[in-house]
């Protein structure tokens, strides 16, 4: 259930990300075209060599220490997620409200 | 100022209550772990006996029914193998069986152990076939009502010698009497997994031989918990407990490495014969690939050699202008353009793969029961098929065509000539992306040597005409006037990812990965994907290393300390919260000392 949440969070503050980033990515994609491919394979080393690696340790960990970091981590990431997203949202909203072009 | 010093005082002491609060639910939640871990300790010492209160039924019978002699209730605290009732066989005949059972009610998946001691009795006793486990009531349980609810492990031989180190009721002249010297008995042991929850099970111990003077000293039984736990628990860290289980234990194991050893002579010997076929196939395979290869290589050569042929021939004619003579030529080649193979062997890996033998293991030739002699095989070029072994009249061969998925298309029928054998019957097959397959009809009755005689190409077709759509196709490309054809541009990706926003969300992703492989069993690390080599990380099971009672503990105190921590972080958490609400109060300002100070500056249009 919590492990659910967090995913959710975490898919929402990446979709935020991404909407916001769309059109410094589109410049990048556009000056450098090979820049994606490369960011693409960095991501993998890191994701699969970092990540294994890090579940590994996390594997060795006694199983009820491993739940409640998990938990204690859930509930950490969850309330700062909620936190900064929010911020950033509310900032953007100000940001385009000053702006006033129409 | 009075109001404010009310508010302190309030909330101080709901700061002291929250506090109080804080650390017991704290000391709750470390007792409640050391709770678990005491029960669970319970668990492994005596496993929470399932009939705890309720009797177990003891009786003898030498045929017939069983007569219910005594009943006992069992208590947690009874020490396994707990003594439930004592009863005296002796009057029993020779040559008769006997049995003494108890029954309960069992619970699914657990382990039991029926422990029984006796005394005295013939040396040539025979224990040997005397345990069974029946359900229903003790006094109704047939001696060969064997049922499907319980698998027994393990069943010693009653030849271990025990030594009884408590009083004992012991049969007198004088009926039983309570001794309180040691002697010696022997001990029987099984251990079965229950397989059904909530029927009355009833146990019994059987046996045919004289046991006269025989005395039944105890019966007990013992829950050993469910059976994952308890075999999982034979490589923990509890000896104490164990220790009365071990020589049972290990007497199973022996008798279980004794099957399996068998069992691997058997496996080894079967294993021989497979090797002696493998190899024969492996030869077999090798020399067909061998054959195969030369094939292939000789049909490439003459197919370039006819090719470069075809085209000097073709150059030669338009140069010169004689188109008649050049038509000739050109229909002299499609005459000739059937290129034939017969070597049948060949054709078992021919690029078209349309034969197949069924082979037993072997090695040999079986009877086809089936009506396939071939697989679905791609028709990439026109060819034709000659058959140059019999078919009886009884079997009539069809080549059937399928479209990609499979569906039926066409068929031919071959049907065999007057005398029964068909020689060289021809099929073309058109050029595309179909699909054949031949089959008998009917079964049929399978010839040693039963191949696809000869196997055609048509050289024209195949090679001629992709060189010209080839030619065509480039042609066409060359003087085509169209900008707007970027199908040269197909295979380059244009890059469509988002990499700032993958390079920002980075440590999201380790985290949804850390999060999908938190609940891994034990596993390696390999570092070759981020250093290229084959060096990996082992398996560490710390668990296996420090004990259970050590690792249990250890991740105790670490989640204790992290729940603290986690905890004692949520309450300043919270005490922020109060606290910022209390700051909020001290910038109200009532009405009477000058009214809300950013009401005012609100209404004025100012800020502070």
């Amino acid at each position: 259930m919590a492990s659910t949440i967090l995913n959710v969070i975490l898919k929402f503050m990446v979709s935020i990300v991404n909407v916001l980033m769309t059109p410094i990515d589109a410049i990048i994609n556009r000056m450098f075209p090979n820049f994606g491919s490369l960011v693409a394979y960095w991501n993998e080393i890191v994701v699969l060599s970092f990540g294994d690696a890090f579940a590994y340790i996390v594997n060795l960990i006694p199983p009820i220490t491993k739940q409640a970091i998990s938990t204690y981590l859930i509930f950490l990431i969850g309330y700062y997620g909620i936190t900064y997203t929010m911020w950033t949202i509310t900032h953007t909203i100000d940001i385009i409200k000053r702006i006033k072009f129409w | 100022m009075k109001v404010e010093e009310e508010n302190e005082k309030y909330y101080a002491i709901f700061k002291t209550c929250f506090v109080i609060f804080a650390y017991s639910f704290i000391g709750i939640l470390i007792i409640f772990f050391f709770a678990v871990a005491k029960v669970d300790a319970l668990q492994l010492s005596y496993d929470n006996l399932p009939q705890d209160g309720k009797p177990y039924y003891i009786g003898t019978r030498s045929s017939g029914q069983i007569t219910e002699r005594t009943v006992s209730y069992v208590t947690r605290d009874t020490i396994p193998p707990f003594e439930i009732g004592t009863v005296n066989l002796s009057s029993s005949n020779a040559s008769q069986y006997w049995s003494i059972g108890l029954s309960y009610t069992t619970r699914v998946n657990r382990v039991y152990m029926i422990t029984m001691y006796y005394y005295g009795g013939n040396d040539s006793i025979q224990l040997n076939e005397l345990t069974g486990i029946c359900t229903g009531d003790l006094a109704t349980c047939s001696r060969n009502q064997q049922t499907i609810n319980y698998t027994r492990l393990y069943f010693s031989s009653g030849n271990t010698i025990i030594e009884i180190e408590h009083p004992y009721l012991r049969q007198t002249s004088n009926g039983l009497e309570e001794t309180t010297e040691n002697y010696k008995a022997k001990k029987i042991q099984t251990i079965f997994v229950s397989n059904n929850n909530g029927s009355v099970v009833s146990m019994y111990l059987n046996a045919t031989a004289n046991i006269s003077n025989l005395q039944i000293i105890s019966v007990g039984v013992e829950d050993l918990g469910l059976s994952e736990n308890f075999f999982s628990n034979l490589n923990q860290d509890n000896k104490n407990y164990m220790d009365t289980k071990t020589q049972a234990i290990m007497d199973w194991v022996t008798g279980k490495t004794n099957d399996l050893q068998t069992q691997i002579t058997n496996l080894t010997s079967l294993e021989n014969n497979h090797y002696t076929w493998l190899t024969g196939q492996i030869t077999n395979a090798r020399t067909e690939i061998d054959n195969a290869k030369n094939s292939i290589n000789n049909t490439i050569t003459q197919a370039t050699n006819s090719t470069n042929q075809a085209i000097n021939n073709q150059t030669q004619d338009i140069t010169d202008n004689q188109n008649e003579n050049s038509q000739n030529e050109i229909n002299n080649q499609n005459n000739n353009a059937w290129a034939c193979y017969t070597n049948t062997q060949d054709l078992i890996d021919m690029p078209l793969g349309i034969s197949k033998r069924y082979l037993n293991e072997q090695g040999q030739e079986i009877q086809s029961n089936g009506y396939d002699i071939t697989d679905y095989v791609k028709v990439q070029e026109s060819f034709k098929i000659v058959f140059n072994e019999d078919l009886s009249n009884d079997n009539q061969l069809s080549l059937c065509l399928y479209d990609e998925n499979y569906s039926k298309t066409r068929c031919e029928r071959y049907t065999p000539n007057v005398s029964g054998n068909l020689k060289q019957h021809q099929t073309i097959v058109q050029e595309g992306e179909v699909y054949a397959r031949f089959s008998f009809d009917r079964q049929a009755t399978v010839y040693n040597e039963y191949y696809v005689g000869t196997y055609c190409v048509n050289r024209e077709d195949s090679n001629f005409s992709k060189l010209n759509d080839t030619m065509k196709q480039t042609n066409d490309f060359l003087t085509s006037d169209s900008d707007a054809d970027i199908s040269i541009l197909e295979g380059i990706s244009i890059s469509t990812s988002n990499p700032v926003s993958e390079l920002i969300t980075i440590p999201v992703e380790l985290l949804t990965h850390y999060l999908d492989h938190i609940n891994d069993t034990c596993k390696t690390y390999n570092f070759g994907s981020l250093l290229g080599t084959d060096l990996k990380l082992p398996c560490l099971n710390l668990q296996h290393y420090l004990g259970n009672n050590l690792y249990r503990t250890i991740d105790l105190l670490m989640a204790s300390v992290i729940i603290y921590n986690a905890f004692m972080l949520f309450v300043s958490k919270f005490l922020e919260v109060l606290e910022l609400r209390n700051s909020m109060d001290d910038m109200y300002v009532p009405q009477h000392a000058g009214g809300p100070r950013y009401t005012k500056n609100l209404i004025e249009g100012t800020y502070d």
